[in-house]
């Protein structure tokens, strides 16, 4: 009399590797019969794995619109929290306005076509324009060359 | 593993990341255009892959791998020319290389289970149990592992009749691989692969349910 065998973790594992071997190797047309054979509802197990392959377009969607929303909430945040460095008064703003591109005339590119006739600046258009080099950093950074100047 | 894979891309020699990558309306269009036969294929392999995991007491179904792989594709983690390579052969070298680092992940830091598999508080408020408190830190409980090993016990059984297909058995119950099979049998690997075919068949048949849903 045979006495059965014991499966062990690793024997079973064996087995289903080289059954997974077996399953790349074959044609689908195979495996189709395999579950047939199987006595599954072959339409329903192809639906489902569509379904699950579609799941997974749709978790990379989700995942690239979640770190996309993060990314803005970062940035929103970071420019919230940033101290304002525009000076209070409006003299003191054309001041600091012109010292900005005294000290670095390249940021004249980064202002807008309207702000580069410099002559015609109102007050408004000098305060957005300290409010948009503000955010780019570049308040922060004219303030920094000044300090390393200074020392 | 042997190498014959037919259209299979072998996962450890993942195409050169200069290969076009997949948009996502290019892997959308080509799920679309996957036959039945292919996703029983996909299935099929998924399911294989999330057992040997199941094994380990790892709870990450086919599903789960299934998800994971076009995921993969398309975070650019896996390369795929579609003018080259089948989309079938991309997606199982895909769930093979995850079941692999899920496998490895779980023996480098403990056993880590997916999201999807944590079960949040009932409508009353009160705390389910997640799978992490029905699961032994490591691999199958006794009970498991006896259900598992019976299971392939009985799988044998069925080739009484069939000598060819029981000595196949006995060797991957060796532990060896299909070539050792193959060598020590003395067979051509066409018949070997004709007698897994058969094996095959009797696990499709008998072992529907997932071995890690056996408590």
């Amino acid at each position: 009399m045979s006495v059965k065998k014991q499966w062990t973790i690793e024997q079973a594992e064996n087995f289903l590797d080289q059954i997974s071997d077996s399953i790349g190797a074959a044609s689908p047309g195979e495996i189709e019969e395999d579950v047939l054979s199987s006595g599954e509802d072959v339409e329903a197990l192809a639906a489902q794995t569509r379904a699950a392959l579609l799941a997974g377009v749709k978790k990379f969607q989700q995942q690239k619109l979640h770190h996309a929303r993060q990314r803005y909430k970062e940035s929103s945040q970071r420019i919230e929290s940033r101290e304002r460095r525009i000076a209070p008064s409006v003299e003191a703003r054309r001041f600091q306005f012109f010292d900005l591109l005294k000290a670095n005339p390249g940021i004249q590119s980064a202002l807008t076509m309207q702000h580069r006739d410099l002559s015609s600046l109102t007050d408004g258009d000098i305060e957005s324009a300290l409010e948009e080099l503000d955010a780019l950093g570049a308040i922060e950074d004219l303030g920094e060359k000044n300090n390393e100047s200074e020392s | 593993m042997d190498g014959k894979w037919g259209e299979w891309v072998a996962p450890d020699n993942p195409q050169s990341k200069s290969e076009v990558v997949a948009s996502v309306e290019e892997i959308e269009q080509a799920i679309a255009k996957l036959k039945t036969a292919d996703l029983l294929k996909l299935n099929a392999f998924a399911w294989n892959r999330s057992q040997s995991l199941g094994l380990r007491g790892i709870v990450h179904s086919g599903e789960d791998l299934l998800q994971d792989a076009v995921c993969a594709l398309l975070e650019e983690r896996r390369h795929w020319n579609p003018k080259k390579v089948d989309f079938v052969g991309v997606l199982m070298g895909a769930i093979k290389s995850i079941a692999s680092n899920l496998w490895e992940a779980a023996k480098a830091k403990g056993f880590e289970l997916p999201a999807s598999q944590f079960v949040g508080p009932d409508e009353d408020g009160k705390e389910a149990l997640s799978p992490v408190d029905l699961l032994p830190a490591t691999g199958l409980n006794p009970e498991q592992a006896a259900i598992a090993s019976n299971l392939l016990t009985e799988i044998q059984e069925t080739f009484s009749d069939d000598p060819e297909a029981h000595v196949v058995m006995d060797g991957l119950w060796d532990r060896m691989s299909g070539t050792e099979i193959i060598d020590a049998l003395g067979i051509d690997r066409k018949t070997y692969e004709t007698i897994v075919r058969r094996i095959r068949r009797q696990v499709a048949a008998r072992w529907p349910k997932g071995i890690h849903n056996v408590r």
